[in-house]
């Protein structure tokens, strides 16, 4: 069933109705895609490579306009919105850093956004100063963004887009190239700024930062949804995961090899398969 | 995007095998007969045979209509423009203002415009038959120095990927607010800068990595190198020379040795 | 160490304690960091040995003007801005070149100037452009180069190298498009306008480049 566009719902924050995308080389990305994202929500969206999942979080800041169905961002049509004007709703990090740094320093590099959508200059200052913080990056703010570690890049990244205060901020696989601590880092900020109320789309193949984070799933494969659940529903499906080339964290793994003793199969974390262990001795 | 990232389609004509070097010869020494031809007839009889070699390099239409639709449009200019500035000779066709249209400019014109088209479909012939590993090696065999020749094949194979940077960074910062097509032509090239210092900085860290693997794959280790692929001239790239010689030289004679106009 | 036909793996001590155990037997190094060193990306070179008694240029070299090249005739090719006089082509082809001459000298402003946008023109389809693009723009890079660098980069030298390469430029356009391409003299002058306007501009993105990069690697420059 296709819902329908509910202007009066202020939650709804991102609505696709079967939208189709095709490039101009003929592939056909997108084969009609449906999907609702609430206010507040942090949804992932996962598959493997070539499974559309960039294309359509392409289309939620209108950098793809799509060739058939529409998008509807805060109700209104995407595709009669420039990619500025939506840059203020939908902040759309991109996977690799260097590809949006070029200034002097990092605070220079936080303020272009807010500049480029015509605030006034205190105004850009307060964003800017407030992204900074939000993102750790104080001690750095005179340095120029090009000479930091990878981890430190990534977060100049985000602060540059969070300074534009989006309601919706789309992540393209946020941890790639960092070691442990600076994603672990990285993710508990992105957590923060979720739970302040800005919604998340986490874009990735890493089913770990899935089964940690992540309130929904959506599953893509060959340009379709082949899931959309709430995180522990979409874990319980390994077959399809597979199918969709994906690998669920171990722990989960786990889990199901161990189903047979009464282990349930939704595991997400470690802590839970020890409770459900420890749990099942009771008994 | 204007066209086609790389003109060349992989075909088993005989343009294709011939050797690469025969094919530069060939363009260099067609080109200067177009320019010795004066007369319109002659011009035309030569634009004929290379729209020939055209068909016989049996580009896709796609391609074929992409160059010629540049190659006719830009002899239209030509054609349009030349009368403006050559106002010499009789009878005046036709005046606008102050400009008098005389008949001889219009054919001048006309002339100039299909020695163009012939310069133009040469190189397209070229670029549509030769891939650009075998124009690096021909450039090599023709004597360009081997690390300069390793720096163009390089180059060669960087652009596209490069291509396809610039749009992703274009992306990027798009999804910043930037608006690339708006104001004055100042106003925008002012916007690339915020794309093309990022496209540079990443080009310079792809230079470093390299370096080193140059380095790592023993570049220079030896200054007498050998190739595992040589281009070598076989009986028919001599016979295609000898050809493309003839084509030059038979008009030449007749018009310096011998006088006849053409 | 490193035994004979061993899998040896390295990685940071962050990331060791969760290495898959069943990927390979393998041997993990784990690198230590400091906990707080901050490190210097830009500042950290490759080190590339010098290239011994070889005849060839050194692999830096090679590398870097490879890319540089490959750079302008991307940009000549992307960055169009339609205009409509002859060549149908305004680009920011130009800026490149003035960056390649300001930030590493005239050799690779004539080089990766003069080849990659002839380059440009040959993939473009602009071919019959390609060997007066070599010369006029290679001179191009040659001259700026040159002027553009003297007394260490002042603002009035750059001026200078941007005015002179650029009539070096057009002057060989609107030579060779009058008398060797023969377009006549009313196509050939047509140009003249939009290349002007490409020097001008070019010559002003090229310095902002060069200044910009520069000063986001220090390294550069020489």
């Amino acid at each position: 069933m296709i819902p329908r566009p509910d202007a009066d719902s202020e939650d709804r924050v991102i609505f696709l109705r079967d939208a189709k995308f095709t490039y101009e080389s003929g592939v056909e990305a997108l084969k009609g895609v449906t999907l609702v994202i609430d206010k507040g929500e942090y949804l992932a969206v996962v598959g493997g490579n070539g499974s559309g999942k960039t294309t359509l979080a392409k289309h939620l800041n209108g950098l793809l306009r799509p060739t058939g169905g529409q998008v509807l961002v805060m109700g209104v049509q995407a595709s009669t919105r420039t990619v500025a004007e939506l840059a203020r709703v939908v902040g759309y990090v991109f996977q690799n850093p260097d590809h949006q740094l070029f200034c002097r320093t990092v605070h220079d590099e936080v303020s272009f956004g807010p500049a480029n959508i015509g605030l006034d200059g205190p105004e850009v200052k307060r964003r800017a100063d407030r992204a900074i913080a939000v993102m750790n990056l104080s001690d750095i703010r005179d340095r120029p963004p090009l000479s930091l570690t990878l981890g430190l890049r990534r977060r100049v990244s985000i602060a540059s887009v969070i300074a534009m205060e989006p309601q919706v901020l789309v992540l393209d696989e946020p941890t790639t190239g960092l070691d442990a601590r600076e994603a672990d880092e990285l993710m508990a900020i992105i957590r923060r700024l979720n739970d302040e109320g800005t919604t998340i789309v986490l874009i990735t193949h890493e089913m770990k930062l899935v089964a940690e984070h992540a309130n929904r799933v959506v599953v893509m494969m060959d340009g379709k949804v082949v899931l959309d659940s709430d995180t522990r529903g979409a874990f319980s499906d390994l077959g399809l995961l597979r199918r969709s080339k994906l690998l669920p964290p171990p722990v989960t793994q786990l889990a199901h090899r161990l189903s047979q003793i009464g282990v349930s199969k939704d595991i997400l974390t470690p802590q839970e398969l020890v409770f459900e262990l420890t749990r099942g001795d009771d008994q | 995007m204007t066209g086609f990232l790389d003109l060349y389609s992989e075909k088993d004509t005989f343009l294709h095998r011939l050797d690469p070097r025969v094919k530069l010869l060939a363009v260099a020494l067609i080109s200067v007969l177009a320019f010795i031809l004066t007369e319109l007839l002659y011009l035309v009889v030569l634009l004929c045979f290379i729209l020939l070699l055209l068909v016989l390099a049996r580009s896709s239409y796609g391609k074929a209509f992409f160059a010629l639709k540049f190659v006719v449009r830009f002899m239209i200019l030509i054609t349009l423009l030349w009368p403006l500035f050559d106002r010499s000779g009789a009878p005046v066709l036709f005046s606008i203002g102050p400009l008098d249209i005389t008949e001889p400019a219009v054919w001048r014109g006309a002339t100039s415009a299909v020695r163009v088209g012939c310069f133009a479909t040469l190189w397209y012939i070229l670029m549509f038959t030769t891939s650009q590993r075998d124009l690096v090696r021909a450039l090599v065999k023709l004597g360009l120095r081997f690390d300069y020749g390793l720096a163009l094949a390089i180059s060669f194979r960087f652009i596209p990927t490069f291509g396809l940077t610039i749009e992703s960074i274009k992306d990027a910062q798009r999804a910043r607010a930037l608006e690339l097509d708006k104001g004055s032509i100042l106003r925008r090239s002012r916007n690339y800068v915020s794309i093309l210092v990022p496209t540079i900085v990443y080009a310079l860290r792809t230079a470093d990595t390299l370096a080193l693997t140059l380095q790592s794959r023993a570049y220079g280790a030896f200054s007498n190198r050998t190739y595992l692929r040589e281009i070598r001239m076989r009986a028919s790239d001599y016979v295609a020379m000898t050809v493309v010689v003839l084509i030059l030289l038979l008009p030449a004679l007749a018009k310096y040795i011998y006088g006849v106009q053409i | 160490m490193v035994f004979r036909s061993e899998f040896v793996v390295l990685m940071p001590c962050s990331t060791a304690p969760q290495v898959r155990f069943n990927v390979y037997p393998c041997h993990v190094v784990s690198v230590g960091v400091a906990e707080d060193e901050q490190r210097d990306v830009v500042k950290e070179k490759p080190r590339i040995l010098s290239g011994g008694d070889s005849k060839f240029v050194s692999p830096r070299t090679v590398a870097l003007y490879g890319v540089l090249t490959a750079l302008t005739a991307a940009i000549t090719y992307m960055t169009v801005i339609p205009f409509p006089p002859t060549r149908g082509y305004f680009n920011l082809g130009e800026a490149m070149v003035f960056f390649s001459a300001f930030t590493f000298g005239w050799r690779a402003g004539a080089i990766c100037g003069g080849v990659g946008s002839a380059a440009a023109d040959l993939l473009a389809g602009f071919g019959m452009f390609a060997p007066t693009t070599l010369v006029a723009k290679g001179a191009e890079g040659l001259v700026a180069g040159t002027i553009g660098r003297m007394k260490g980069g002042k603002p009035w030298a750059y001026a200078l190298g941007i005015i002179c390469g650029g009539a070096c430029m057009i002057t060989t356009y609107f030579l060779s498009e009058w008398l060797l391409l023969d377009f006549g003299l009313g196509a050939a002058i047509a140009e003249i306008p939009t290349n002007i306007a490409q020097v001008t501009i070019g010559g002003a993105v090229g310095t902002l480049l060069s200044h910009y990069v520069k000063q986001s690697m220090p390294s550069l420059g020489r």
